[in-house]
Formats: C-alpha cells, structure tokens, sequence
C-alpha cells in the first residue's frame, strides 16, 4: 500500500482547501477508514485529520437547539451532562455502541458520514428532526438529517465537504423516546435491526401528536418509517394502533439477508422492535410534564 | 522507506524519537519500533482488545489508532504500570485468582481494568463487566478474571508490589 500522507489543518479553510486536492480523504477518528484501508477498499493519497478544529468540537446549547460537534466522540455522548438532559435517548444508544476502546476513538461525524445501514446514532437523531450543518468549498449549508443518507456509504455530502456539527431542535414537551436495539451480543456487535421512535401526547395524555419512527441495519440507509408515523399521528393511542404501526415499519423495511440474519428473521423483528419502541415512548412521554 | 517522518512519542513517561509512517498503527510503533511487544495483536480489526493500551489515561485500541494521531498523547503500555521488578496490584491479582492462562488477554485486561480502577474506584460487578466488553479470552473465561479484579477494588490507586524475581 502506498503511504498516503497525513495533514493537519487546524482551521476549516484549510480543511476544505486540503480536501480539494486529488485523493484527499477526510479523517476522524479513523475506526472506519483504518479497516477499509487495510482491506484496499479505498486508496487515499491524503488524510485530512480533521481533529484539530476547534470548531468541530463541543456540545453547547445555541438558539437553535443543541449543538454536538461533529468530532465529539462516541464515549463523550456517554458522559455529556447537556446530552443527557436535551437527549439522553442518544447516550443510551451511545452506550450499547462497541466497547470502550471504540468509544474513545470513534466520533458521531465518522459514523454518519460512513453512512453504513447499521451507524446507531443515526437513529436518535432522526427521530428528534436533527439538522447536519456542512462545510464546504461553496461555503455552509444545512441538511436535514431525513435526508443526509443516500446509500449504502453514501451521503448527501458533497465531495470535499466536512460535517462541522449535529443540531438538536429543543426537546419537545409531552414528548416520549426510546429505541431498541438486537443484536448476538449486548455489546460489540452490529445490530440486526435497530429501531428509535418518539411520541408526542395531546395535553389530555390519550392522542399521538407527533411520531417518528427509524430504522437501522433493514435497507441501505438507516431511514424513518414514514407508513408507521402516518398510521399514528392524530389517532388516539391504543396497543392495536402501536401494532399497525408496527407492521407499517416492518412493510417498508428493505432487508437483507446476509451472515448475520435473514431478510424473513429481520422484517419479523423490525415489526416486534418497532412495538416494543412505541410502547415505551408513548409510556415515558405520559411521565413528561404536561 | 519512503513516506516515513520523524515522530515523538511519549510511552510509558518516556519520550521516544521514532521514524514512521504517518498510516503505521501504534499498535506497530509499539511492537515493531519500540520493542514493546507487551501490547498484543490479535484480530487487527478492533474487536479482540489485546492491543489495547491506554490514550490520557482511557483505553484505546492500538491497532485502530494510526501513529501521527498517537503524537502528543500519553500512551501507558502494560510494561509500564507498575516500575521494572514489581507487579501492579491488578498484575498481583491475576496471578493470585488463576485469571491468567495463555496471557494473550491478560495486557489488554489489566489495562482496561485499569482505567476503570482509576476513574471509579469501586466499581460493581456490572461496572466491571462493562468495561470489559471490548476484551476477549478464549482460554480462562470471565469469572476469575472478574474475580481478580474485584479483589483490588477500592485499593489499587497508584500503588505496585514488589515481587521476587524467580
Ligand atoms: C470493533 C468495532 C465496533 C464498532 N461498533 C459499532 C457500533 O456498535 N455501532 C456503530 O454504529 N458503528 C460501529 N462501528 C463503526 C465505527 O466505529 C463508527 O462508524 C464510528 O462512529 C466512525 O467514526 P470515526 O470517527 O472513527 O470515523 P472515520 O473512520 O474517521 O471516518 C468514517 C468516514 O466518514 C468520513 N468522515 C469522518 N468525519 C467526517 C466529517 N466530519 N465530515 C466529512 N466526512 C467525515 C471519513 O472520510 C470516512 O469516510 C464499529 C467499528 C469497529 C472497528
Ligand atoms: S488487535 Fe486490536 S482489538 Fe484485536
Ligand atoms: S488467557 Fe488466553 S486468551 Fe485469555
């Protein structure tokens, strides 16, 4: 393997200037790209080591809602005391994410931006509308996470754009989140299928205002179930209408059957996980202040 | 060879002047510059934990760290827990309880046993499980090495014993 080199641009001027260059690959906390590069999946002639910028750094309120860098790593989303007040449903899911030595290595811009059909903290963050802010030769943009993956390993980044930062809207009042996730083991394994979801009450606690649903590891991208938030919102929450919904998820998952499971086994599971999800989120958002 | 620069290391309080290439893993630097074959490899892939060394004090896995972005860090190796000639009290419990068989684990263990250690001193049994997830052992299995473990809860703080040299 040619060495490629590596660059350490410390402003995002530079990163993006570094990035325009033949075969320039961005870096973060390299758990994707050192595999991938091992195996010749990709050749980069340069490594743009994003993790000087300041800037990507950090998870601070704004007025927009909660900024979380983009460089913020996996194992800070665990401990993040503004995380686990505005999302703590992310530090759970934070916390079932490989083990410690991948934490501490892993940031949340590296696993979105990878865009593998399994990155568990896509999930969260689409289901409470978070917005992807970018960087790039044209100057800054925003994308809407609903519309941030576009394929397997593919975003809607364009070449030589960064990722800066995630912003989380303000939580939402009467709002229930839970996800679940199913995998061989608790720990260190990529998920079968992974589902989040949250629910918001009417003020009389009985009717669905808001739904959102996602769904990990069943199709190319992790992506909303938009069949099964249509089919709750505006009705009144009943077990029946959580298990429509629930078939609703599980008939527009696009599953594969690969070494891990089957299309059958991963589509029945959607439809048991997507219920077990809604269940708690409509149950914790009743515990919510009114 | 081409591609390789100079690069300072600092292992083990110790600052180390090594010419590599920006893409070797310090899981390399470790084993193949510095002769620090301590730190093992096993699955190359992130998954096992016996490469695992401790960044600033948490633990990371080596074989997933590239050398340029080690720079600048404190990386504590198994070789340097306890001062040469003595045993850190989690190296001591390990031989006690019987956690130790083929020892390909054991670096990795002790390390993240550490870092727990050293953030929370009196971990549960769950704690400490928890903070193993990221290390296999395909000979000993789990009980006696939780056992060991549990042994120097609330009291491995810093401190080595010194031990006979067979
Ligand atoms: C043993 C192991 C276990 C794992 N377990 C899990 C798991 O449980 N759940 C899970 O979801 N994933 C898991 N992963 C996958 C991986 O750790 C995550 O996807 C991780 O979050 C990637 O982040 P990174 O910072 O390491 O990314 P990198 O490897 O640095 O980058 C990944 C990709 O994103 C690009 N990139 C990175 N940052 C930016 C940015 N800011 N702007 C533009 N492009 C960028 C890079 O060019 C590259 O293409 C695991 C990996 C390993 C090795
Ligand atoms: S060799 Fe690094 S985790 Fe297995
Ligand atoms: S003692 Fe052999 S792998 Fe653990």
């Amino acid at each position: 393997m040619a060495e490629p080199q590596m660059l350490q641009p410390s402003t995002l001027s530079e990163a993006v200037k570094a990035l325009a260059g033949r075969g320039a690959v961005a870096m973060a906390g390299a758990t994707d790209l050192i595999p991938a590069m091992r195996k010749g999946e990709i050749r980069p002639r340069v490594l743009v080591n994003l993790k000087g910028i300041a800037e990507m750094t950090g998870v601070r309120r704004t007025r927009q809602g909660t900024r979380i860098g983009a460089l913020t790593r996996v194992a800070d989303l665990l401990d993040d005391p503004i995380v686990a007040q505005d999302l703590p449903l992310l530090a759970d899911v934070a916390a079932g994410f490989a083990s410690p030595q991948i934490r501490n290595l892993a940031t949340i811009g590296g696993n979105l931006c990878n865009a593998a059909p399994s990155a568990d903290l896509a999930l969260p963050l689409l289901v409470v509308d978070a917005t992807a802010e970018v960087r790039g030769k044209g100057g800054r943009r925003k994308i809407a996470m609903s519309e941030f993956f576009r394929g397997v390993n593919r975003t809607a980044l364009r070449p030589g754009e960064i990722l800066t930062a995630i912003v989380v809207p303000r939580p939402r009042r009467r709002t229930g989140m839970a996800h679940a996730k199913l995998g061989v083991r608790k720990a260190m394994d990529l998920a079968f299928v992974g589902v989040a979801a949250t629910i918001q009450i009417s003020p009389d606690g009985k009717k669905c205002r808001r739904a959102r649903v996602a769904l990990g590891s069943v199709a190319p991208t992790p992506r909303r179930a938009a069949k099964a938030e249509a089919i709750l919102e505006g009705q009144l929450v009943t077990s029946q209408l959580i298990d429509e919904a629930a078939e609703g998820a599980a008939s527009e998952s696009r599953p594969v059957t690969d070494l891990r499971a089957s299309r059958e086994y991963r589509r029945e599971m959607t439809r048991v996980l997507t219920r077990r999800a809604l269940r708690e989120a409509f149950r914790r958002a009743g515990k919510e202040q009114p | 060879m081409a591609g390789e620069t100079a690069m300072r290391f600092r292992v083990n309080g110790r600052d180390y002047q090594v010419a590599a290439g920006p893409t070797e893993r310090l899981l390399d630097v470790l084993r193949a510059r510095l002769g620090l074959t301590g730190t093992k490899e096993g699955c190359s892939t992130g998954q096992c934990g016996a490469c695992t060394v401790l960044l600033d004090g948490e633990p990371g896995a080596s074989c997933m760290v590239l050398a340029a972005d080690a720079v600048g860090r404190e990386i504590t190796t198994i070789e340097g827990i306890a001062p040469p000639g003595e045993l850190h009290p989690l190296q001591h419990a390990f031989l006690e309880h019987g956690a130790v068989q083929c020892g390909f684990c054991t670096p990795g263990m002790i390390l993240s046993a550490k870092a727990l250690l050293d953030r929370k001193p009196k971990p549960s049994d769950e704690d400490i499980k928890r903070a193993l997830v990221g290390n296999l052992c395909r000979c000993t299995g789990y009980r006696k090495i939780l056992d060991a473990i549990k042994s120097c809860a609330g009291s491995t703080r810093g401190r080595s014993k010194r031990v006979k040299k067979r």
